[in-house]
């Protein structure tokens, strides 16, 4: 019967058929839930990126108490979208994750004030009320915030340092004079309901953060260093083909978005643009300086009890360099 | 094929076949012509806006380490240095100085227009001290390539995305060091990109569609190409022309562009800047002449055609109607109707044909007509002859029996006359004695009546003899016949003293005894019927074609004209026999002679003065049929 249909539907032949290998399954723990925040992997999966690589990847929604690391370690999940910091932390807790590539090679986090507030500068946040402190899911604001004051002398102690509240009630009611928030976030909510806002972005301040940055465990990395390079390369070249059109990418993201509301993720795909291209090297592109500054904040801040001895290891530019000297 | 569509068929080919050669050879030559000034004007774009970037961005260099040599400039950017290191940035003395670098120079510089923004930031921390942007001051760009690279030399930090200016900015740096030549802060200024857009933009506005734009390595606008906004450094494109550029091409090429148009865009890598350039022109616009081109020769080729077929067909109807007309014409005369007009004018051969066609029937028509005349009149002549062949028969016969009867009777009635006549005289002598003179007298008159009946039949004899017993008509010399008649008349001659002349005579076809006969009668005629005077005859003869006409002139009573048919008649007399005796034959005789040889008599007279008798007879040598 088989045959039959096969002869009917002009089956190629056996010899045809037979494929290199064999169409591997892997799985992606997102960051946070569906939205344009992951436009580019939806963008290799959609454009067919992954099925060229013979890789059929499985994405992971990630959201409020999903640790994405915990995903990766357990082998829940092959690659992770995760903090550069919570590598850091993992890697000092003696998980072996390392970086491949750093999808958002700037950082997100914003101080955000209101535009008639006066304040431009973290200077003139002395004395007032900033709400950048909370849990593990926002860790990276009150992590960059101390870190922009200590490389500024500024004294955090003058500073009345408040939850994180996403809703933003005290700071549009006034309470609240700054707020952290996400530049592919709460920015664009705040500015979508006409709020004039002060951004006040600790990369100018010498944080050089990044934020999602692709991940996977040293053992998948040393195990399956073919899988892991096709992903990558599959991946990047999603993410290239995503920031060359947002539009497009936009389009491709609505098929997977939780917040069905194409005009807030092309927003979202806008103002992540520069985080991810930045007009310098290739995406995904990692530095050692980064690494070592952003290792520095977390020991200086005593968030790793002690420097991690093989900081060189926690990123790998082995799959992005082949993958610069190939293209 | 019929020859209107045959015609314009040729017409077509002989003019089409070179009209579409010229023109597709017009055309390619023209559309090489109009790609390559497409293809030079590309080119030559982007070779001078690479040059202006070059030049532009050289001009804003040079104008940043002009600023940064200026010794006032930087001390007073080394003493606010200072002053800031050591606190002492609160007084006076430090506003006056921060506020002399931005208002002499930092602002100036920027109202020059190259930079949005001049800044100066320190060596040592990567800090900005002073920006013409106040915004801008105690940021860091300790990690930023202009900073870093700043510090030793000038630096140009190629077109990137800021995060200070959230936008795509390119960044020149200089050092600014103190008199040790050591780098204390480093200059440098944002130079505006709307500036280069502009160079980018400069021609562009121009035409239809050209576009000038700049893409980097990583296949980023970085000048807003023309049908888009927000592009730079936020929109990739992946056309041919950028995948040749970055592999360090440069060229032409035929591409869809990033709008999905087709468009002819000149490409060029430009190494110094690590970035490429297009040039691209929308095909339809570019060749928007060619296609002008193409749709002009379409339609001329077209229009052409056109005339040409008008030309054939005109040139078909001229020729096919009349033929048609001829072809009409023919078929007309073919049923027989002879009377169809053509009326063609013109001078053409066709015109010529048809008039000759019209001469053609027309003379059909008339031996037609001539021909039935003819017809009609030969059978009326066959008629008519064969009338006149039974009439002369009849005649011939009739003749012949009243000759018959005449000489029959003539014959046969002399012998009781004699009879009669001799008994009476035989009676007159025996009873001479015995009869009285009255008895005498009436035999002498019955012997007179006898003896002129003897005479009469004697005459009427000879008369019928002329045909029934003629002798042979052979060439005789009319001298010697006219000689036999002057002597038979010679007693005659003699008692009247006529004298008798005549001119030469002719040898002539006839019976010598009965032209004697003629001359003999008519002369003696002429001498009987003298006037007065004494009678003279002149006999003549001239030549008259194949006849010889003789004339006996007189010079006697002449004879009136009312006579003229009356006097040939057998026994008709104009006088009694008491003036001129006679029997009134001899005229007669002479007629039935003459026309016995093929001629005719007659005779011109004056009364009282004389007269002329004329009769024709054949020469020697015709062969007339005299006997009829």
């Amino acid at each position: 019967m088989i045959c039959v249909l096969c002869l009917l539907a002009g089956c190629p032949s056996p010899d045809a058929e037979r494929p290199k290998s064999a169409v591997e399954t892997v799985s992606l723990q997102l960051k946070w839930v569906h939205q344009a925040q992951f436009a580019g992997f939806y963008m290799a999966a959609e454009s067919g990126y992954y099925q060229a690589e013979n890789l059929s990847v499985t994405f992971i929604e990630g959201g409020d108490g999903i640790d994405q690391a915990a995903s990766l370690i357990s082998g829940t999940a092959d690659f992770a979208v995760m903090a550069p910091e919570d590598i850091l932390i993992n890697r000092s807790r003696g998980h072996a994750i390392t970086a491949l590539a750093a999808i958002y090679r700037r950082s997100a986090t914003v101080l955000v004030a209101m535009a008639d507030s006066g304040i431009i500068r973290p200077q003139d946040m002395i004395g007032k009320t900033v709400a950048a402190s909370g849990g593990s899911g926002v860790r990276d604001f009150d992590l960059q915030f101390r870190a922009m004051m200590k490389k500024l002398d500024l004294d955090i102690g003058k500073v009345r340092l408040v939850s994180y509240d996403p809703r933003y009630e005290g700071f549009y009611s006034g309470a609240i004079d700054v707020t952290a928030a996400y530049m592919t976030g709460g920015v664009i909510r705040m500015l979508t309901q006409g709020y004039a806002v002060n951004l006040i972005w600790p990369g100018d301040y010498g944080i050089a953060f990044y934020s999602d940055t692709l991940a996977a465990t040293q053992d998948t990395i040393a195990r399956q260093p073919d899988m892991v390079q096709r992903f990558v390369r599959a991946t990047l070249k999603g993410w290239q083909t995503a920031i060359g059109d947002p539009k497009a990418a936009t389009r491709v993201t609505m098929k997977y978005a939780r917040i069905a509301d194409e005009k807030l993720q092309l927003a979202m795909m806008e103002a992540l643009l520069p985080l991810v291209h930045t007009g310098e090297d290739q995406i995904g592109w990692m530095k050692k300086q980064d690494w070592r500054q952003m290792h520095q904040i977390l020991v200086q801040q005593n968030i790793l009890a002690r420097p991690l001895p093989d900081l060189d290891r926690v990123y790998t530019l082995d799959f992005i360099e082949s993958e610069k000297t190939a293209s | 094929m019929k020859l209107t569509p045959k015609l314009i068929l040729v017409f077509l080919l002989i003019s089409i076949l070179p009209i579409l050669l010229i023109s597709e050879i017009i055309f390619r030559t023209s559309r090489n012509v109009i790609e390559k000034e497409v293809v030079n004007h590309l080119v030559s774009t982007n070779l001078l806006k690479s040059t202006e970037i070059g030049q532009w961005v050289h001009q804003a260099t040079a104008m940043l380490e002009f600023m940064a040599g200026q010794p006032h400039f930087r001390h007073g950017v080394l003493d606010v240095l200072q002053r800031q290191t050591s606190g002492d940035d609160k007084g006076a003395d430090y506003q006056s100085i921060y506020r002399r670098i931005l208002d002499d120079y930092l602002k100036p510089g920027i109202s020059v227009g190259d930079f949005i923004e001049l800044m100066i930031v320190n060596v040592a921390d990567g800090r900005v001290i002073i920006s013409n942007d106040s915004r801008q001051e105690g940021k860091i760009f300790w990690d930023q390539p202009f900073f870093q690279e700043g510090r030793q030399a000038t630096f140009v930090q190629n077109i990137y995305y800021s995060m200070a200016l959230r936008q795509p900015a390119m960044t020149i740096a200089t050092p600014l060091k103190d008199d040790a030549g050591q780098p204390r802060a480093v200059l440098s200024g944002y130079v505006d990109l709307a500036r280069l857009s502009a160079i980018m933009e400069q021609r562009t506005n121009q035409t239809g569609t050209e576009d000038t734009y700049l893409v980097n390595t990583f296949n980023f606008f970085v000048t807003e190409p023309r049908f888009e906004t927000g592009a730079a450094l936020k929109k990739s494109i992946h056309t041919l022309g950028v995948t040749k550029a970055l592999a360090r091409g440069e060229g032409v090429a035929s591409y869809p562009d990033y709008r999905g148009k087709v468009v002819i865009g000149a490409y060029k890598w430009l190494p110094e800047w690590q970035l490429c350039i297009l040039t691209e022109i929308d095909q339809t616009e570019a060749f928007a002449s060619i296609a002008t081109l193409k749709t002009t020769i379409v339609g001329a080729t077209i229009c052409f055609t056109l005339f040409v077929m008008l030309i054939g067909w005109l040139s078909a109807v001229a020729i096919t109607t009349p033929v048609k007309q001829l072809v009409a014409a023919t078929e007309a005369v073919g049923r027989g109707d002879l009377d169809f007009r053509l009326n063609l004018g013109g001078k053409h051969e066709i015109a010529f044909l048809a008039r000759s066609f019209e001469k053609m029937t027309e003379r059909l028509k008339s031996t037609l007509v001539s021909k039935d005349a003819l017809i009609r009149e030969i059978e009326e002549r066959k008629q008519i002859e064969s009338k006149l062949k039974k009439v002369l028969t009849d005649l011939k016969r009739s003749n012949n029996e009243l000759e018959q009867f005449a000489y029959v009777a003539s014959h046969d009635l002399q012998e009781p006359l004699r009879m009669v006549s001799s008994y009476t005289q035989l009676l007159a002598e025996r009873y001479q004695d015995k009869l009285d003179e009255k008895a005498a007298k009436f035999i002498h008159y019955a012997v007179d009546g006898a003896a002129r009946m003897q005479k009469l039949i004697n005459d009427l004899l000879a008369f019928s003899r002329i045909t029934t017993r003629g002798g042979a008509i052979e060439v005789v010399s009319s001298e010697n016949v006219l000689d036999a008649a002057l002597q038979n008349l010679r007693m005659m001659l003699q008692t009247t003293g006529a004298m008798v002349t005549h001119s030469q005579l002719p040898r002539v076809r006839a019976d010598e005894s009965q032209l004697t006969q003629v001359f003999q009668n008519l002369i003696g005629n002429a001498i009987k019927f003298r006037s007065g005077d004494m009678a003279h005859v002149h006999v003549a003869a001239a030549r008259q074609n194949s006849h010889w006409l003789f004339s006996i002139k007189d010079n006697g009573i002449g004879i009136e004209d009312k006579y003229k048919k009356k006097i040939f008649v057998i026994f008709q007399r104009l006088h009694t026999r008491d003036e001129y005796p006679g029997t009134g034959i001899g005229l007669a005789l002479c007629k039935r002679i003459v026309e016995r040889h093929g001629g005719t008599i007659w005779f011109t007279s004056e009364p009282g003065r004389g007269t002329t008798f004329f009769f024709s007879l054949p020469t020697e040598k015709s062969k007339v049929n005299c006997e009829i």
